[in-house]
Parts: C-alpha cells; sequence; structure tokens
C-alpha cells in the first residue's frame, strides 16, 4: 500500500541557472555537432559511407526536427573529399535525330566544347561560302555546265544540219518536240504536201523519220549526259566542301585528342557537314520565309537547322563545384526530378530537338547526394515510380508522362540514358517508413538505411549544458539576441514541459527555434539587450493566451454551473474523472463527471459511450479490463451477476483513451460498496486486470484542468487529484499550481493501486483478504464482494423459479 | 519635248505572251512599264501558223523531251493544245496585272510567229517581245532542260541601243525611268558607225540622263549587225534591251535573231 502526497519540488524539475558558467550564450562555444541523436548521426554516416546499390537514406522523424539539416551537414561533408563528378552533354545523333547521343565529359569541359563548336559554325559559316564563291569553283563548276551544252548543242546542230540539208526544221510544239519539212522558213501546208510528186513526199516521209530517229536517241541519252555532270558536281561539291571544312575540324581534333568519345562524335560532325554543306551557303534573304497576312513565318528545313545541328546541349556542368554534387528539390514533380524534353509551337505544331531537353534533380546529384522530401514525391504523379525506376536501372531515362502513359504515340526524343552513380536520402514522417515497408516491396531494397531521429534525449547536467550551447548556436543562425542564463534554465524547463518528462529535454529544433524567435520578439518589445527569463515567460503565456478560447469557455461554463463538477461534498458511484482536449497545436486539461450505475443482472458492465459509438477502442478495452478486474476479485467462485453501466456526463464528443479507466473503476467500486467518493478529489490512471494503476499522458494538463476549476471556486485545501506513481516523473507543473500544494491549499496524490485510490476517494480501508480468504468487515471490497455476492446468489434463486419474478435489483448511489 | 511629256504619249503596251518560265520577263517588264506609266496592257497569245499546218501532216510524231514518249500529231490535238496554253497565259496575265493594277486586254492573234511580223501587225507604242517563234535554236535546247525551272531574277542591268533619232528619245526616256523604278543599272549601247559625232551623241545621251537624274554606262558597238549588240549587251550582263521599233539593227530575222540570242526581254518603243 503507498499513497504519496506529493511535495512541492517533486511536482517540477527545476533547472538552477547557477549551474551554467555563462552570462548570455553570446559567451558560449557555437555547438558543431548535433546532439540528442546519436543513433541517427551513426545511422546517416553508415547510410552516406557505405557504396552499395539500395543504400540510399530514408531519414525519418517528425517534421522540424532536424532531419535535412544533419543530412545535409554530413552529406556535404562526403561530398567535398569526393572528386567531382563528370559534365554531361547531349549532342545530335545525326543518323537518329530523335535519339540524342550523350557525351561524357571531364568536369568543366563540357562548356569549353560547347563555346568550340559554336565558334566551329561560325567558322564554317564564312569559309564554305568563301570556298564556294572562289574563282576556282565558279571556274570549274561553269566548265562542268558548259561541257553539258556544248554536248547538247553539238548534239542537236548535228541533226539541226542534217534537217536542213533536207528542208526539214525542229519544231517546239506546246508539248515537245517534231520536225516538219520547211519551204522559205514555212513549214509545207498539207495542201503543199499533198501538191508534191509522190517520190518527194516519200522522201520527205523517210527524212523525217530518220532524223525523228535521231532525235529520239539524243533524247534519250541527254538524262545521261545531266546524271554525269551532276556526279561530276557532287564530285567537286564535296571536294571543296572537305577543304573547307576538315581543317577546322582537325583543329578541335588535336585539342580533344585524349577524349574517345569527342573524336567520334567531330568524325561525325565533318561527315554531316560535307554532306549538307549547301546549309552555310544560304544567303540572309533566303532565311526569310514565306508571309501570310503580312506575318513571316519561319522556314522549316527537314531535320534540325543548321544553327542547332552542332550544337552542345551541356546538360550538366560541375565548373563551380566543389566536391560532389548535394542537392535538395524542393518540389520533386516527375518531370523535375527525371528531366524533361520541352518543345516549341511552330505553325501549330510542337517541334523539339536535343537541345531542349533539360536536366532534373537526378541529373544534377548525380555522382553525388539528392535529398527529398518523401512526401512530396508521393504527391507527386509517378515521381516516386519514376525515382524508383532510375535507381533500380541504374540509369536516367527521360520519358515524358505522356510517353510513359501511352497517352501519345507521336514521334519524340528518346535521349540515350545517363549512367546513375547517386545516393538518394529520403525525410519523412516515421509512418510513412513504416507504411511504404509494409505496402512497397521494392522500397525495402532500394532504401536500406533507416535513420531514426529521437525527438527527446536525456536530461542531466551535461545535457542542460549542451543544450544551452545549442540555444547559441540557433540564436546565432537565426540572428537573435542572446539568452541570460535564467532564460536559458527557463528554455530547458519548458522543453521538458514540451515532452510531458521532467526528465527529458525536447530535441525538436523547430519548435526550439520558434520559441527562441518569439522570446527574442518579446525582448526588443520590452527593449532587453538580452532576452530575460520575463521574456520566455511571456512567450509560453502568449502561446497559451492565444490558442485558449475554448479551455476558458469550458472553464466559464463550469464555475457558471452549466457543466456540472463538485469539488466538494461527496457522492456515491460519482467520480471527477480527468480528460485532455488536444487542439493541435495546445492541449488543455478538463474534468468531467463519470457516474457509475450498478443492478443485478448478467450484461457485465456496459460503457455508455461505447453502445452510442463515441467511445474510441482504447477507452472500450479499458471498460473491459474492469469486468475481468472484478470477476477476478470478487466473483472467483460464482457467476458475476452484475449489470452496470458507465458514463461520462455531459460529454458530446468521442471519448479515446484509457486513462479514466481507474476513475470508472473507482465509481463502480463506490456504487457497489455504497460508499461515498470525494468530490474534492479528481482522479487519472488507468488500471490493469491486477489492479494496479498505470502511467497516462497529459498528467499535467490535467492536474492543471482541475486546479484551475478549483481556485475558481476557492481552495480548500482539501482538493487534489490522484495520479499514478509512475507519471511522477513526468510533473512539469505551472508555478501557481506549486506555490498552492507549498501552502497546502492543493494536493497532488501518486498511488500504485486500486485500493489506494479507493481509500483515499472514500476515506474506508480498503481492505485485504486474510488467510480465509475473507476481506476484513466494513472495508471497501468486503462491501463490494457482498454486493456481488447477493446480486449472485439472487440470481440463482431467480433462475431456479423458472425466471418469475423481476430480476433486477438495482442499487442506486445514496 | 521634255521627259514629262515623253512618259505621257505611253498609253498602251503590247506583250507576247509565252506561258514558259523563259516567257515570264517580258510579261514581269510589261507590266512593270505599263504601272509606271499608266499604260494600258494588251496581252498577245501568238498561234504560230507553223504549228498548225504541221498538224495537217499526219506522218509527222511529236517527242516529248520529259516522258521520252512518241506521239503522232492531230490538227484536233494541236488546236486544243494551243487554246489550253491561250487560257493558261490569260490567266497569267490577269494575275500580274492585278497585282500591279494595271488595266489588261487579251487577245489570241493566230499568224507567222516572226517578231517583225507581230510588230507590224499591232501599234501599241511599246511592244514587250519575249522568244516566239517556235523553230528550235541549238541554243535553246542546250539551256532548256538542265534548268527546267529557273528562279525568276531581279532585274539589274537595262541596255538601251542609242542614236539620235526622236524616237530613240523616247526609248531612252522610257528606260530611264524603268532603271529609276527597278533601281537597275543602265547601259547606252552606242553604234560604231558615228565615231565623228559620238561627243555629240554621249552629250545628248548624258543631258537626258540629267534630266532623268540617272548615270549610265556607254558601250560602243564593234559592228553593223546583230552579233554586235549581242556582244555588246552581252558584256553588260543584260537583263532587258530598250530600243526604237525602226532600229535598223531590229528589222525581219535581225529581231528574232536578238530575241534568241539574248534571251531577255526586248522593248520596241515607238
Amino acid at each position: 500500500m503507498a499513497i504519496t502526497q506529493l511535495k512541492p519540488d517533486a511536482l517540477y524539475q527545476r533547472c538552477d541557472p547557477e549551474q551554467f558558467d555563462f552570462r548570455t550564450t553570446a559567451e558560449l562555444e557555437e555547438l558543431g555537432e548535433i546532439i540528442g541523436q546519436p543513433r541517427a548521426v551513426d545511422a546517416v554516416r553508415f547510410g552516406i559511407g557505405i557504396q552499395h546499390k539500395g543504400y540510399n537514406i530514408f531519414a525519418l522523424g517528425p517534421t522540424g526536427i532536424g532531419k535535412h539539416e544533419l543530412a545535409q551537414r554530413y552529406a556535404s561533408e562526403q561530398a567535398r573529399s569526393e572528386p567531382l563528378p563528370p559534365d554531361w552533354c547531349y549532342v545530335n545523333n545525326f543518323q537518329q535525330p530523335h535519339e540524342p547521343r550523350m557525351l561524357r565529359m571531364p568536369p568543366g569541359r563540357g562548356m569549353e566544347l560547347e563555346r568550340d563548336m559554336e565558334q566551329l559554325v561560325v567558322d564554317l559559316r564564312a569559309t564554305i561560302p568563301t570556298v564556294f564563291e572562289s574563282d576556282e569553283y565558279r571556274t570549274r563548276s561553269q566548265a562542268i555546265e558548259e561541257e553539258l551544252s556544248e554536248q547538247k548543242e553539238q548534239a542537236l546542230k548535228e541533226i539541226q544540219d542534217n534537217a536542213e540539208q533536207k528542208q526539214i526544221a525542229l519544231i517546239h510544239t506546246p508539248t515537245g518536240f517534231t520536225l516538219a519539212p520547211v519551204r522559205k522558213g514555212e513549214v509545207l501546208s498539207q495542201e503543199d504536201f499533198e501538191s508534191l510528186s509522190k517520190k518527194e513526199r516519200k522522201r520527205i516521209e523517210q527524212d523525217t523519220g530518220d532524223l525523228q530517229e535521231q532525235l529520239r536517241k539524243m533524247l534519250h541519252e541527254a538524262p545521261k549526259w545531266e546524271k554525269e555532270v551532276r556526279d561530276r558536281m557532287s564530285k567537286l561539291n564535296r571536294e571543296m566542301a572537305i577543304s573547307a571544312i576538315s581543317h577546322l575540324i582537325n583543329t578541335l581534333r588535336e585539342k580533344y585528342k585524349e577524349l574517345p568519345e569527342v573524336i567520334k562524335y567531330l568524325h561525325e560532325v565533318e561527315k554531316d557537314a560535307i554532306e549538307n554543306f549547301r546549309h552555310f551557303l544560304r544567303h540572309e534573304e533566303e532565311k526569310h520565309g514565306f508571309q501570310i497576312l503580312g506575318i513571316e513565318l519561319p522556314q522549316r528545313d527537314e531535320g534540325i537547322q543548321v544553327d542547332m545541328r552542332y550544337r552542345i546541349n551541356v546538360f550538366i556542368t560541375h565548373e563551380d563545384h566543389d566536391g560532389a554534387p548535394v542537392i535538395y528539390e524542393d518540389y520533386p514533380s516527375y518531370n523535375n526530378l527525371i528531366g524533361r524534353v520541352e518543345h516549341r509551337a511552330e505553325l501549330g505544331a510542337l517541334i523539339t530537338d536535343f537541345t531542349m531537353i533539360r536536366p532534373g534533380a537526378l541529373h544534377r546529384a548525380n555522382g553525388g547526394y539528392l535529398i527529398l522530401d518523401v512526401l512530396k514525391v508521393l504527391m507527386q504523379p509517378f515521381a516516386w515510380e519514376g525515382l524508383k525506376r532510375a535507381l533500380q536501372a541504374g540509369e536516367i531515362r527521360i520519358e515524358s508522362l505522356a510517353q510513359l502513359m501511352s497517352l501519345v504515340s507521336t514521334v519524340s526524343l528518346e535521349p540515350e540514358p545517363i549512367p546513375l552513380d547517386i545516393k538518394v536520402i529520403l525525410l519523412g514522417e516515421p509512418h510513412i517508413y513504416y507504411l511504404l515497408s509494409l505496402f512497397d516491396p521494392e522500397f525495402s531494397e532500394l532504401f536500406k538505411v533507416a535513420v531514426d531521429f529521437d525527438y527527446r534525449m536525456d536530461r542531466n547536467p551535461e545535457t542542460q549544458q549542451l543544450y544551452a550551447r545549442l540555444i547559441g548556436t540557433l540564436l546565432r543562425k537565426e540572428n537573435l539576441q542572446p539568452l541570460d542564463r535564467s532564460a536559458v534554465a527557463r528554455v530547458i524547463e519548458h522543453s521538458a514541459r514540451l515532452l510531458e518528462d521532467g526528465e527529458k529535454l525536447l530535441t525538436h529544433t523547430r519548435s526550439l527555434t520558434d520559441i527562441l524567435r518569439e522570446a527574442d520578439y518579446w525582448a526588443t518589445q520590452h527593449e532587453h539587450e538580452t532576452v530575460t527569463v520575463e521574456d520566455v515567460q511571456q512567450v509560453i503565456d502568449a502561446r497559451i493566451y492565444r490558442v485558449d478560447r475554448i479551455r476558458e469557455h469550458m472553464q466559464d461554463e463550469i464555475r457558471r454551473g452549466t457543466l456540472l463538477i463538485d469539488t466538494a461534498g461527496q457522492k456515491t458511484g460519482q467520480i471527477n474523472g480527468l480528460s485532455v482536449l488536444d487542439l493541435g497545436n495546445f492541449m488543455f486539461g478538463r474534468p468531467s463527471r463519470i457516474t457509475a450505475r450498478v443492478r443485478m443482472g448478467d450484461s457485465n458492465v456496459v460503457d455508455i459511450e461505447r453502445e452510442v459509438e463515441l467511445g474510441g477502442p482504447i477507452h472500450s478495452k479499458g471498460v473491459f479490463i474492469l469486468s475481468a478486474f472484478l470477476g477476478a476479485r470478487y466473483s472467483l467462485d460464482r457467476p458475476l451477476a452484475l449489470s452496470a453501466s458507465l458514463v461520462f456526463e455531459q460529454s458530446y464528443g468521442e471519448v479515446e483513451g484509457d486513462s479514466a479507466s481507474s476513475a470508472e473503476l473507482y465509481a463502480l467500486l463506490s456504487a457497489l460498496a455504497d460508499a461515498p467518493v470525494r468530490q474534492s478529489l479528481a482522479v487519472t490512471g488507468s488500471v490493469n486486470q491486477q489492479g494496479e494503476i498505470q502511467p497516462i499522458g497529459g498528467v499535467n494538463e490535467k492536474i492543471e484542468g482541475f486546479f484551475d476549476i478549483c481556485n475558481v471556486r476557492g481552495l480548500t485545501g482539501d482538493q487534489g487529484v490522484i495520479i499514478p506513481a509512475t507519471n511522477i516523473k513526468h510533473l512539469m507543473l505551472r508555478e501557481d499550481v506549486r506555490e498552492a500544494v507549498a501552502a497546502g491549499k492543493f494536493a497532488i496524490h501518486a498511488i500504485d493501486r486500486v485500493d489506494d485510490g479507493i481509500e483515499l476517494l472514500t476515506g474506508i480501508p480498503a481492505g485485504q483478504r486474510d488467510d480465509q480468504r475473507q476481506f476484513p468487515d466494513g472495508s471497501i471490497n468486503r462491501r463490494v464482494e457482498d454486493t456481488l455476492t447477493r446480486y449472485s446468489e439472487t440470481m440463482q434463486a431467480y433462475a431456479s423459479k423458472g425466471g418469475k419474478g423481476d430480476s433486477s435489483q438495482e442499487k442506486a448511489p445514496s | 519635248m521634255t521627259p514629262a511629256t515623253e512618259q505621257t504619249t505611253i498609253r498602251h503596251i503590247m506583250v507576247t505572251l509565252d506561258v514558259s518560265e523563259s516567257g515570264r520577263p517580258a510579261l514581269e517588264t510589261a507590266v512593270r512599264l505599263a504601272a509606271l506609266m499608266g499604260a494600258e496592257l494588251e496581252g498577245v497569245f501568238v498561234e504560230d501558223i507553223n504549228l498548225i499546218r504541221l498538224a495537217g501532216l499526219s506522218f509527222l510524231r511529236e517527242v516529248r523531251p520529259w516522258s521520252l514518249a512518241e506521239e503522232t500529231i492531230s490538227t484536233q490535238r494541236m488546236q486544243r493544245e494551243l487554246r489550253t496554253l491561250a487560257r493558261h497565259a490569260e490567266r497569267m496575265l490577269e494575275q500580274a496585272a492585278m497585282e500591279m493594277g494595271v488595266p489588261w486586254s487579251f487577245q489570241v492573234w493566230r499568224g507567222h510567229a516572226g517578231a517583225a511580223s507581230l510588230t507590224r501587225a499591232f501599234a501599241a507604242d511599246i511592244l514587250s517581245l519575249g522568244r516566239v517563234s517556235s523553230l528550235v535554236s541549238s541554243r535553246t535546247w542546250a539551256t532548256t532542260r538542265p534548268r527546267a525551272r529557273q528562279s525568276r531574277e531581279a532585274v539589274t542591268s537595262i541596255s538601251v541601243l542609242f542614236s539620235d533619232s526622236e524616237q530613240a528619245m523616247r526609248a531612252v526616256a522610257t528606260a530611264c525611268s524603268l532603271a529609276k523604278d527597278l533601281d537597275a543599272r543602265l547601259t547606252f549601247l552606242l553604234p560604231e558607225n558615228q565615231a565623228e559625232d559620238m561627243p555629240d551623241l554621249k552629250a545628248k545621251a548624258r543631258t537626258i540622263l540629267d534630266s532623268h537624274k540617272q548615270l549610265a554606262r556607254f558601250v560602243q558597238l564593234t559592228g553593223t549587225d546583230v552579233q554586235s549588240l549581242v556582244r555588246a549587251a552581252g558584256t553588260s550582263g543584260i537583263c532587258i534591251l530598250v530600243a526604237e521599233a525602226e532600229h535598223p539593227l531590229l528589222q525581219q530575222a535581225g529581231l528574232d535573231q536578238c530575241l534568241e540570242a539574248l534571251s531577255c526581254p526586248v522593248l520596241l518603243v515607238r
């Protein structure tokens, strides 16, 4: 049996400012390490150090705990010692333009090649026209064309000479040529021809037939001559183009001779430029396209225009980097991760080429580290699938979403995939990690390193010193005013209060930073040079004030008697339970009246909250435990013939948790024992089947909630709260509560067992079984057992009578 | 007569229409000139009588240079094909005239296709002539096939046959106006046989040029035949030749030879 009335010093784990040997945090050395996360630090070091496939990192912890900072810090440290990754360029694939080729270049040389190729195009534009406008080319090409003309003229002259001798002329008809007899420059008419002698007519017919045959042969030969001329012109053109192009390419070959991929590309450029030398001959005016309604439309060539054809798309360059890249992608959409192919609209069509391939975060981080917020990745359509596919394949293949989903089947680019060597660090809430582990079989294969962040750390003199340095570091980082040591102590105490644990400290850096920012604000308002304890206290008070409207309303309604809570007197089957209302960023305790009614029956304990579906599963579990406890303790050798009902009076919302189970049990025991309960006490704590009191959450808010009601009504010295003894270490109570306890106006009782609680509440000993397994006469337990025995016997009697008569025998509170 | 009044007398321009690409410069020049001078344009499609005649000779066969097919010729087909060409020519004229806002008319003229015959047949102030004869020269053939679709080239050079006749002055005025409008280089072709009168002739030419605010190059012919004209014009990279209609070098067969050899439109000014 242990009932402990807690002394004021047990209600609050104070942080003594005198333990600090600094005056303000400005004197403190900056904290170089992350405190309170030894497990996470070891895990992240391991994850970053190990170089095997699938050893990507998932940092799990609540938002604001410092996952990003830790990941960024250790990844950056490691990255500085790692070599710069190569530059990646996309270049035209001259054979398959829709499959652009990839070039791997030493770091920084991608831009150099880009500049060189731009200069090459400028040089080609200058050199090729010069060569093709040279006297040499003009003379040689004209000679070839003249040769053809002469050949034709000669052939036709032969026919004309023959024809002239025979008084026949070659005539141009609307659709071709013919040969006709002439006299004095005039073609013979049919009449004139008929008037000729038969012999003459026959001769003319014979001659025209012969000449016709000669003409036909010549016309058949002509295409061959033209083809020959074209071949000779092509050969000449090629010869001239080579002379203009090759020496320029050779200069580049010499410059990039140690890079075989570039040499191969330059060879292809040379071949293509020679084949397409005409593109460099265009005059400025020919570049303009045709017009529609006065709007000039661009001229389209087949394939990529010469300005773009030899460009280098320096996809990724690391010229300015120091070591491997560490990239955080804030908006990890599919395109932002995997990269994309952009298009431009031309004449109603979407056009693209290799110069419009854009990198994603995977490309930018390739050879280094990529940090992503997993929730953002999961929220973006196909981003998670895209990320996993890239990690599995070990390469980044740029595909548009439309292609991926087969929404469009138009020809688009299929850039050559880029090999992927990356360490991905995902940041997320723990529940996402557990869900992915459970439902995504690939997740565990790809993210083998879990970095689990703890939201709390032990509180002792050493860690408090470290915490002070952490505060100093955060202040410097945020450029805030320093805290004096009393303010630091108050922050530490509040940190423990936020955790609901006097022996622990909060490691949630964002929450801590928010307190420091707000303290800085109040210090500025008060024109303090350093942040004082009053400023910190104002942060706490102002925060509560901003959000405690509902609490205030509830307390007001209790004070006005709308919500029925007794804080004095005694009642049977009625007790003050304590619950906590969580408003997201604010919790407060609220006393609730719990009542119990008992009678003979076979329905056991009925939880009315559960019956109307306002009770959560944990609450229902607590009530079922009560039935088990009652049966095991009081009805070992007979049926438990009890029908009891439990209700949270004036509760209109859902009730969850088992922290009221001990209060419910006390109400039941009070009703069964017909022993009134002190209404000046409120109770919290859960109970197990053995009757042991177990710890609960929100103990501080619960105590303060009841204290506030009592305080408003006037503290009598009889009032107090019964809490589980295991919750003592969690106490970080408000100063006014501590002062009331110190003045003997309010009491906190800590207990281990149900018997302690019922004794305290009724003032009647609970009673232990003696050697004959009997509870002492008059004890609570004896009275409960007697009632239950009576119920059982009555029930048996009723059963033996065949079910006649009234089966219920209610025991109303007196 | 001032240059202004010389221009106002041009009221009627005749152009021979040839639907082939080589015939287009004559049309374009005529349309441009008509627009410049506010003249009416008359297009003439010439049905060469020789073609009608040969169509009656049933033993003749036609060879087509592109398809290399051969076919006999009939009068019916020939007339149908000439009608088709005439319609095409009319459309071509209409389009060109509409573009420049020039009043136009069209007619089909059947007869001997010699340029001299045409000159006699039409009383226009200016005749814009292209090649009209059906007789094939070896040069025509040699340049037809390889450049089946010649691109339009800008008129960069206009030559004018100059003498001290009154008609020659009108021809010069026309050439000056055209050169100014087309921003073309002007060349004065001076006759060979007036060496002693050359300074006077040049002075007269310069006076006209000054009145038109134009500059010109002077080239003297090296002979008295058409060949000398062709040679002189060839050195100046001629695009249009302007001459008085009664110029001795351009009478009878000389005009046809000139049209054949120069492959550019000839403007005859009356």
